[in-house]
């Protein structure tokens, strides 16, 4: 049976992981989806890697200037699905709650400004008092610092060794 | 201490300032297309170039630097927001004494025009060596913005006695010499200086791709720098051993920021490139032609006095074409997020808002990159052949781009009074 094709380059960015997460979250051990987007959706294949280590594949069957298509298979039963919950009410894939800790981690490396810090203000809005948010972030994001103090929010950017950056907020 | 230069607002007041200007200049030229093949020193074409240079272009750069630096540096401007607004202020005021002085012939009003700009000048030299020393980042990127800062004042101070210097002869040497010393140093010195790093911070963030070859874009800074060095007294004295060391030097700097930039554009994740990213590698391919053109120039032994031909097609190849496609490219993509940051930033999470690349008109944008280019290689055409209806039709296609990039930029400065409702 051909995989089923998932088109997302028209999608607007904030239902385009939900529903790459949602097909991969429908599929049975051994099935793929076609996932088709405007560009290659590196920041996306990096939380694959973080998220599903070893139960899955990612194979480009065509890099074309105008989209990317890559066939993604579950090979394994993941052990952790991503879980939301927590702190948040809202659903994004690269989101990871640790609940012992009331830690929620987002990872928006690899996105276009303003992007980042949208996705960022978007999880901020969602976090209840008490629990922190830690997002990392490819340079140390100044504007939305600037954003962060207009509303009150404490927080502190620390870089990391591979230069990026490690923000971590509390309301 | 200052908070994202004035919430915004300075950036943005430089960079419509610079709008206006560069969309009156192209009006300008196209009702009067006759300057495009009169003598470089003619009062209206140095009026029109001063129009476009520190009344277009360098107003952009500015708003665009001081946007643009605190994130590069990773440090809020280390200078009062009340010293910004003033340098607003006085480079508007200082732009229209210039260049209303060279139009007229009156080298005294504009050397004083020239003043009030060299003082603008100092404060950004000051804004960028203060906030450059608060900061710890000290790649090559960084250290553009300092030399960039520094270039530009000796460009504006050096300008200003160029002005003076017709009145009371200040500086016994040539004025075409002299003239071309000062064109060096503000457009290799600040705007090139300023492209070899601003481009290496914009590029990867708007293409989703990585700085790449970190050496190559130290070698290609050192290079311009030793480059300018050697120019400036090389272009002075018509020392020819120092100025072909001077034009290896900057071929060098070309041939190495060059290399870091084509591998940090093949780095990127978003194969397709957008008008503005476009604009910006169309820009850089016309900023290594212009080199190729001032080679030519030097080894030929043309300069503005014996071959005024070669100095209209290196100004238009350099300045109307390389700089402007860089430079406005670059906007595409700074103005959108600066209007969506003032419109929408304080919403997030709040309530639904558009993104930044929403704000504009990928068909304006489009528009004004096909006229733009088209009308100054049919300019470029008419100087190469004198022909003036040639000069009529490419200033009309030029300032018909101007429009449109303006109108797009009008389009997303809307945001700001009317915006979009969630």
């Amino acid at each position: 049976m051909n995989p089923t094709k998932l088109n997302v380059s028209k999608l607007p960015c904030e239902t385009k992981l939900s529903t790459i997460f949602q097909q991969w979250s429908d599929l049975k051990q051994g099935e793929s989806f076609v996932l088709i987007n405007g560009f290659d959706p590196a920041p996306l294949r990096m939380q694959f890697e973080r998220l599903y280590p070893g139960v899955h594949t990612w194979e480009y069957l065509k890099e074309g200037p105008d989209n990317v298509e890559i066939l993604i298979t579950k090979t394994g039963n993941s052990s952790s699905e991503v879980a939301f919950s927590c702190c948040s009410g809202d659903e994004s894939a690269d989101e990871n709650d640790d609940h012992s800790k009331q830690i929620r981690e987002l990872d928006v490396r690899g996105y276009e400004p303003p992007v980042p810090m949208m996705r960022i203000l978007e999880a901020l809005e969602t976090l209840h008092p008490g629990c922190e948010l830690h997002a990392t972030t490819d340079r140390r994001p100044i504007h939305l610092q600037n954003e962060l103090k207009a509303r009150g929010v404490s927080f502190e950017s620390l870089e990391q060794q591979d230069g990026s950056w490690l923000n971590i907020l509390s309301k | 201490m200052v908070a994202l230069t004035g919430g915004g607002w300075i950036p943005l007041g430089f960079i419509y300032w610079g709008l206006i200007a560069g969309t009156a200049s192209s009006i300008w030229v196209a009702v009067s297309p006759q300057l495009l093949l009169s003598h470089p020193l003619q009062p209206g074409v140095i009026a029109l170039v001063h129009a476009w240079l520190p009344g277009f272009l360098l107003s952009i750069c500015f708003g665009a630097v001081y946007q643009l630096m605190p994130v590069v540096l990773g440090t809020d401007l280390a200078v009062r927001s009340g010293w910004l607004w003033g340098h607003l202020c006085i480079h508007v005021f200082g732009t229209l004494i210039l260049v209303a002085g060279f139009a007229h012939g009156d080298y005294p009003l504009a050397a004083a025009g020239g003043l009030f700009i060299s003082i603008g000048v100092l404060v950004f030299m000051i804004t960028c060596e203060t906030t450059f020393a608060r900061s710890d980042r000290r790649d090559a990127v960084a250290w553009t913005f300092l030399l960039a800062g520094y270039w530009l004042m000796a460009t504006v101070v050096f300008g200003t006695l160029l002005a003076l210097n017709k009145r009371w002869n200040l500086i016994p040497l040539p004025a075409t010499q002299l003239l071309s010393v000062h064109a060096h140093m503000g457009l290799i010195g600040f705007f090139l200086t300023l492209l070899q790093g601003s481009t290496f911070q914009l590029v990867p963030m708007f293409t989703m791709g990585q700085l790449r070859n970190a050496g190559s874009i130290r070698n290609g800074l050192i290079f311009s720098q030793a480059g300018l060095l050697c120019l400036g007294p090389g272009i002075a004295w018509g020392f020819k051993p120092v100025l072909m060391a001077g034009l290896l030097f900057m071929t060098l700097a070309m041939f190495f920021s060059g290399h870091a930039f084509s591998a940090t554009l093949r780095s990127r994740k978003r194969k397709r490139l957008e008008p503005g990213i476009k604009s910006f590698a169309w820009g850089m391919m016309a900023l290594a032609a212009a080199t190729l053109l001032g080679t030519y120039a030097i080894h030929s032994g043309s300069d503005l006095a014996s071959d005024p031909k070669i100095a209209r097609l290196y100004i238009t190849v350099g300045v109307a074409l390389a700089l402007s496609l860089a430079i406005l490219g670059m906007l595409c993509k700074i103005l959108p997020f600066l209007i969506w940051m003032k419109a929408y930033g304080g919403k997030i999470g709040k309530q639904k808002v558009p993104l930044a690349t929403e704000l504009s008109s990928r068909r304006l944008e489009m528009s004004w990159l096909m006229l733009h280019t088209s009308g100054i290689m049919v300019c470029l055409s008419a100087v190469l052949w004198e022909n003036i209806l040639l000069a009529v039709v490419g200033t009309l296609l030029f300032a018909t781009g101007s429009v449109c990039f303006f109108s797009n930029a009008t389009r997303i400065v809307l945001h700001l009074i009317y915006p979009r409702k969630p």
